[in-house]
């Protein structure tokens, strides 16, 4: 995937990213050398994320060893950069754990990759092929690409999943490219090295779901991890999630236990423990493990967002929800009764909690909407709940209400500072309660249409990000033969050119004319004539090495640029072109194969701009052709042998 | 110094405030609200015995300012205000007037509790 495509999808503001405490990670760790200390201060400034670290630190595969407590403790254990990468993924979590795509299910996906989180870091720990907990963030973020599409097209991603629900034996990632021009596992890829994570980890997310997963794999490490996250993805779907072929499922995973060489009784083993590490951090996260998913309310819901324009839908769900979802906090169990009664009766649903520790971990877990909480209470109170819920990235919205005494009236603007939004003082008229409440709730739906609207922007943007991208696709590619044209022949030559010339590289191309076309087109008319074009255009791309570029620069003749080939290597991809060219009988009434005249040219030749060669190219063409056609020309000498220089 | 004796053990209406909650669909509020109340306060009266007795100023602060407020939520206000003088003492560590206080507590509670138990009948 480019660069700039990546760039072009950053914009739309869709992509899923770290937030808080991530991007502040993230921006700390932005060069090679970072501090610790810099690291596990960031991560201490969230409670939620702080017990997250601590809790794989103690799960990495350490078993006997002295229990880890800290952060700091945990950098130690796992490597500095570990507890980077897993806290990044962490914020993702929390940051991305619903969104807009209807027909996606946002539970289930982080279900699963929770499962192959777990599974992972297990595998890694029992082949010992590469640290456990850099196998578990990379295992959490091996499907991001899905989510990704999911957030910047939720209306055509649905779409696209309900296609493939009717048809399910078509492939995911080809229905991807088909409608976005990219798959999951490129976007995914991508994605994981603009957050600057290991190589090893952009190969691994890139590859494991292809068919030849392995190649091209850049070393050891990347090749490793891609063994690991596509045998624990495997495994989830087969022990865990009940998805996939359950017929084959028990023979494939013989076969993959085999591939890996891991005992029967050892994958057990592993599995069982597994399972229980997923339901454990399913509850950390709330992320229901034990439900299976409900395919048929999910197919119900896109069904639904397909037959609903998508704004309408936000508004309308807007509309129909009255009451906000309210943590209610006080010591005085009369007190908190007598709250919790208003605003049940005013139509809120209410959580209660006692005191300010057990509030926090409610709100990090439950995400309400505000919270009224009594401001002088036991082991946490209200202030140091406030200041608690704005550290940390997944409370920073929640609307906070503090209940006052008269005692403590003077002291409101200490408690605005903590980040509490407004204040009522008791003993409290319900009346006017409420009306902070409504006056809240009012706040609160405003901040949530800005972000729908927002959400609905973004979406247009990337939209039009998309077509943009597949009108320029469309201004590179011959029609006919679906090759790239002039246009981009001419940008990639210079490109080529200027980074051969820069680096003292060899660069060739080859200048391709198709011998007495024009009688082809006069005795057989131009249909012929365009299909002699198109199967031309079939042998070249199957006759030229990967990384050269075929394109049609008008009428019958065409370009290959051959990268980093000097010219007997270029004069070799030619006679083997030539050769195919003849061989190749084209059939539908043509029956008969047609022949080519070619020229290479080199920057060695001593051509130093695309011009001078692409002019020896032309020349030796026209050389070909005088001498007979149906030959190629490498030189400056007049061909003299028949077929070939 | 306030005096609780002047005052009618619960404040009506106060209590009328609180029965006006349940009109509707809840009509055992006041009476759940009471137990709730009862349950609780007679942990705290005790307390607030064993807080002086251990020297905790601090737990005998909490504890009366606990008092003060859900005294205050079932209309027992002559109570409350003995309890908010009580607070404000620890808070001061002024000691001196508190055995008196607390006995004077235990026996007004024990009147609310009454009045109270009489409501629910």
């Amino acid at each position: 995937m480019r660069e700039k495509q990546l760039d072009e999808l950053k914009l739309t503001g869709a992509l899923p990213s770290p937030t808080g405490v991530g991007l502040a990670i993230l921006e700390l760790t932005r060069g090679e050398d970072y501090a610790m200390g810099d690291v596990t201060r960031a991560i201490q400034s969230d409670p939620a994320l702080t017990g997250r670290i601590i809790k794989i630190a103690n799960s990495a595969g350490f078993a006997g060893s002295q229990g880890v407590t800290s952060v700091a403790q945990a950098a130690m254990r796992l490597g500095v950069r570990s507890v980077r990468n897993v806290a990044l993924g962490f914020t993702l979590v929390s940051g991305n754990r619903g969104g807009s795509c209807p027909g996606f299910d946002y539970e289930g996906y982080w279900a699963r990759s929770l499962a192959v989180a777990v599974l992972s870091q297990r595998l890694a720990e029992a082949l010992r092929l590469c640290a456990p907990a850099d196998a578990f963030t990379c295992g959490l973020l091996s499907g991001i690409g899905t989510l990704a599409l999911a957030s910047i097209h939720p209306d055509r991603y649905a779409q696209l999943l309900e296609r493939k629900r009717a048809v399910p034996s078509a492939e995911l990632l080809h229905l991807e490219r088909e409608i976005f021009d990219l798959d999951h596992c490129e976007l995914a890829g991508a994605m994981l090295a603009d957050w600057r994570l290991p190589e090893s980890f952009c190969f691994a997310v890139t590859a494991f779901e292809r068919r030849d997963p392995y190649a091209g794999a850049p070393d050891e490490s990347a090749r490793r991890m891609t063994v690991i996250v596509r045998a624990a993805s495997l495994m989830a779907s087969w022990c865990f999630l009940g998805e996939g072929d359950s017929e084959q499922g028990p023979e494939r995973l013989e076969e993959l236990l085999r591939e890996l060489r891991l005992e029967r009784d050892a994958f057990e083993r592993l599995r069982v423990e597994a399972l229980g590490e997923w339901r454990e951090w399913g509850r950390a996260l709330q992320i229901p493990t034990d439900s299976a998913q409900k395919p048929a309310e999910i197919q119900a819901e896109a069904q639904r967002a397909i037959e609903v324009p998508s704004d309408t839908q936000v508004r309308r769900v807007a509309a129909e929800r009255k009451g906000l979802r309210i943590l209610a906090v006080d010591d005085d169990p009369v007190s908190l009764r007598i709250l919790e009664h208003h605003l049940t009766k005013d139509g809120h649903t209410v959580q209660r909690a006692m005191n300010g520790r057990q509030a926090l971990i409610m709100a990090l877990e439950s995400s309400p909407q505000m919270i009224v909480t009594d401001w002088n209470m036991p082991e946490m109170d209200g202030l140091e709940l406030a200041k608690s819920l704005r550290r940390s990235n997944e409370s920073r919205g929640t609307y906070i209400l503090l209940l006052t005494g008269r005692e403590e009236e003077d002291r409101v603007v200490e408690a605005f500072d903590a980040g509490v939004d407004e204040y009522v003082v008791k003993p409290f008229n319900p009346k006017i309660l409420l009306a902070r409440v409504r006056a809240g709730q009012r706040m609160i739906e405003l901040r949530e249409q800005v972000e729908s609207d927002r959400q609905l922007r973004d979406r247009q943007v990337a939209e039009m990000a998309v077509l943009n991208r597949k009108l320029e696709a469309a201004a590179m590619t011959d029609v006919l033969t679906k090759l790239p044209n002039r246009r981009y022949a001419m940008r990639r030559l210079e490109d080529e050119l200027n980074g051969a010339l820069a680096a003292g590289a060899p660069l060739s191309v080859i200048m391709i004319d198709i011998d007495h076309f024009k009688q082809v087109n006069d005795r057989f008319g131009h249909d012929m004539g365009d299909l002699v074009l198109r199967e031309t255009a079939t042998v070249l791309r199957n006759t030229t090495r990967k990384g050269d570029y075929v394109c049609r620069l008008g009428g019958e003749e065409f370009l290959v640029i051959c990268t980093k080939a000097s010219l007997p290597q270029c004069a070799m991809t030619a006679e083997r072109i030539r050769a195919a060219v003849e061989e190749h009988i084209i059939g539908f009434g043509f029956d008969r194969a047609v022949t080519v005249s070619l020229g290479a040219a080199a920057l060695e030749c001593g051509a130093r701009t695309v011009d001078e060669l692409l002019k020896l190219a032309d020349r030796r063409v026209y050389a070909a052709k005088a001498a007979g056609r149906n030959r190629v020309c490498s030189n400056d000498a007049p061909p003299s042998q028949a077929r070939s220089a | 110094m306030a005096h609780p004796d002047s005052d009618p053990v619960l404040h009506a209406a106060a209590l009328d405030a609180l029965r006006s909650l349940g009109d509707d669909n809840d009509p055992s509020l006041l009476l759940e609200v009471i137990e709730l109340y009862l349950a609780d306060a007679q942990v705290h009266v005790r307390n607030l015995r064993a807080a002086h007795a251990a020297g905790d100023v601090r737990l005998l602060e909490r504890t009366a300012h606990t008092l003060k407020s859900s005294s205050a939520n079932v209309g027992a206000l002559g109570f409350s205000k003995l309890c908010l003088e009580l607070e404000q003492r620890a808070r001061q560590e002024q000691l001196d007037a508190a055995p008196s206080l607390i006995a004077a507590a235990e026996s007004q509670f024990a009147t609310v509790e009454r009045a109270l138990r009489a409501i629910k009948g």
